[in-house]
């Protein structure tokens, strides 16, 4: 019962948000339709469907969440059908020699077997990260107990342990899944990081498939960033930030490759549900506003939905007095405090740089050989994760907690979440050189 | 410049490789879940049961101040504490030390229910004992307000 419920939860959101894939972009391919739909899906039941229930003081249950799905799914599917329907004929599919099709399945297979392995590691108990039973975990459990979201927790002094300030949107959907079991099970939550996953790679594989037209380079892509798709923090913000905050990079540099405000309207989209789990998700927001300042200023307005998806939080918050750590007490202090002896924070950054080289050197590698492309065809990409890498750098400037302390327990994992953009800007620009292309490397 | 960009390509994909979710399907996984779930809880043995054993035997939405033979948040008394509000959902802990200060505060007892003793029992004026196991002891509120105590 318990994996099935898992289950169901992923298809319900999958469900729920077909409909709202379909309005948003008529023209994505299935890897992508899937990859939306889900976080579409999660995102509409947890923040919007819950939420509602919520405010309306009405239970939460899989009767009135299936409701609340049914309702999602016959607006968005009202509003897509009042839509001209879409012309297919955009959608060529290249001619390739059968060989080609028979190792790029086999590629694929392989990204299969480490799906399923990711798969058993996320379910093979309840996560054990501390983070997950002081801030998501916990805030879940107690927002399925009060059968709404739990203000008084959130304001109790008591518990500003919880980091009460920090969006809700995740366990929202921890809820979702609870609801639907119809009781607390921490281990089957972590089906859901196989699905955050999994939308982060398909999403990922869509955008390759139209960087190449070469299904082995494809499939061999999907291979090599499927590792970092794979959140190994089950049960914290990062792997559904990751997921949702890739996805609306990716259109959004579409968007400023294409000219297409459309497609920076639908990665403004998955940016405001990025910011809706995690501080660093509305950081991202403004990181990738950087980004377009500096390569399609004329776009930058176009990122409002991000903006309008994360300000009632920030409203809520306000309104509940929701105290934020970082900003707690004397800022300035902290900051030229910090800023005056620097030596602690990079020391902790030296020591707690962990794994991943080969990786790392290949991504430095790829930047060097095809530099010309990457200061132009991807500067948008680029300059959005340096810049969200200086606001990484600035928490810990202000932080109020010791930084060697702050740096140990979170660089490892916050960096992350630019880790798969980074990846794909990297694939993104040795595609056309492993090709023998030039336009298109050099923008 | 090919070579170079198909040898970039196979770092990424290298570095990438995560070996361990291929290793998982030799590993024995009920025993990988059984330590998962107790792994959180390692550092002080007994206390997740019980906390569990306080859940069952208080109330929803009761107070409950958590009291352990620690003094210091970062040191041992944090650890208790924040595992304690997710081992008891829908209940509010409360804790004996002050917020942000490493001193015991015992004016919180005004706002308990409940004292949930574990390690080391505290014998609070106003508070009977109503459930205990090998590692600590649950009492109960006699008198709505306690204001001072005593560790033994």
């Amino acid at each position: 019962m318990t994996m099935v419920a898992a289950l169901l939860t992923i298809a319900i959101c999958v469900t729920a948000g077909w409909p709202l894939s379909k309005l948003l972009d008529r023209g994505a391919k299935l890897p992508l339709r899937i990859s939306t739909s889900f976080l579409l899906g999660s995102a509409a039941l947890g923040g919007v469907v819950l939420f509602l229930l919520s405010s309306a003081q009405l239970g939460w249950s899989s009767v009135t969440l299936t409701a609340g799905m049914l309702l999602v799914s016959a607006i968005a599917d009202a509003f897509a059908r009042k839509r001209a329907p879409f012309d297919r004929a955009r959608i060529t599919q290249p001619f390739a020699p059968q060989w080609k099709g028979f190792v790029a399945t086999g590629i694929d297979l392989m990204t299969g077997v480490l799906a399923a392995g990711y798969a058993l590691f996320a379910t093979v108990g309840p996560t054990p990260e501390y983070d997950f039973i002081s801030i998501w975990g916990v805030k879940a459990r107690e927002f399925w107990i009060a059968g709404g979201i739990d203000w008084r927790f959130l304001e109790n002094p008591f518990n500003e342990f919880a980091h009460v300030d920090y969006p809700i949107l995740l366990p929202l959907i921890f809820d979702v899944q609870t609801a639907i079991r119809g009781s607390w099970d921490a281990r089957w939550l972590g089906a859901l990081y196989v699905a955050f996953g999994l939308a982060a790679l398909l999403a990922v594989r869509a955008f390759i498939e139209e960087e190449t037209d070469d299904s082995v380079l494809a499939a061999a892509a999907t291979l090599a960033l499927a590792g970092i798709s794979f959140s190994p923090w089950v049960g914290l913000a990062d792997g559904p930030l990751v997921a949702s905050g890739t996805v609306g990079l990716l259109y959004v540099r579409r968007g400023v490759l294409a000219s297409s405000s459309a497609d920076i309207l639908r990665g403004a989209l998955f940016l405001g549900i990025a910011g809706s789990f995690k501080n660093e998700g509305v950081a991202l927001i403004a990181a990738a506003a950087a980004g377009l300042l500096l390569t399609a200023p004329r776009f930058l307005a176009r990122l409002w939905p991000a903006i309008a998806i994360v300000t009632p939080w920030f409203v809520l918050r306000r309104l509940h007095h929701l105290q934020t750590d970082l900003t707690a007490g004397p800022i300035l202090d902290r900051v030229t405090g910090h800023l005056a002896n620097l030596q602690p924070m990079l020391s902790a950054l030296a020591t707690y740089t962990r794994g991943k080289p080969f990786f790392w050197i290949g991504i430095g590698l790829a930047l060097v050989l095809a530099f010309r492309a990457a200061i132009t065809r991807e500067r948008f990409l680029l300059v959005a994760l340096l810049v969200q890498t200086c606001f990484f750098l600035a928490a810990y400037i202000v932080t109020p907690h010791d930084v060697t302390w702050h740096v140990r327990w979170s660089w490892e994992r916050i960096v992350t979440q630019i880790t798969l953009p980074l990846g794909f800007v990297a694939i993104a620009l040795l595609l056309p050189l492993i090709e023998g292309r030039r336009g298109r490397s050099e923008g | 410049m090919r070579l170079a960009a198909v040898v970039a390509f196979a770092l990424i994909l290298i570095g990438g490789f995560e070996p361990f979710y291929l290793r998982i399907f030799t590993i024995d996984r009920p025993l990988e879940g059984a330590l998962f779930a107790e792994l959180p809880f390692r550092k002080m043995p007994g206390l997740k049961s019980f906390l569990e054993g306080v859940d069952a035997h208080t109330p929803p939405r009761a107070r409950i101040a958590i009291w352990v033979p620690f003094r210091q948040w970062e040191g041992g008394y944090g650890y208790a504490y924040y595992r304690a509000s997710y081992l008891l959902p829908g209940k509010q802990v409360v804790p004996l030390l002050a917020l942000h200060d490493d001193r015991a505060d015992f004016s919180n007892l005004a706002q308990a229910d409940y004292v949930a003793s574990f390690g080391e029992q505290l014998v609070p004026p106003g508070f009977e004992s109503c459930w205990r196991d090998a590692h600590g002891v649950l009492l109960k509120a006699s008198n709505p307000v306690a204001s001072s105590a005593n560790a033994r």
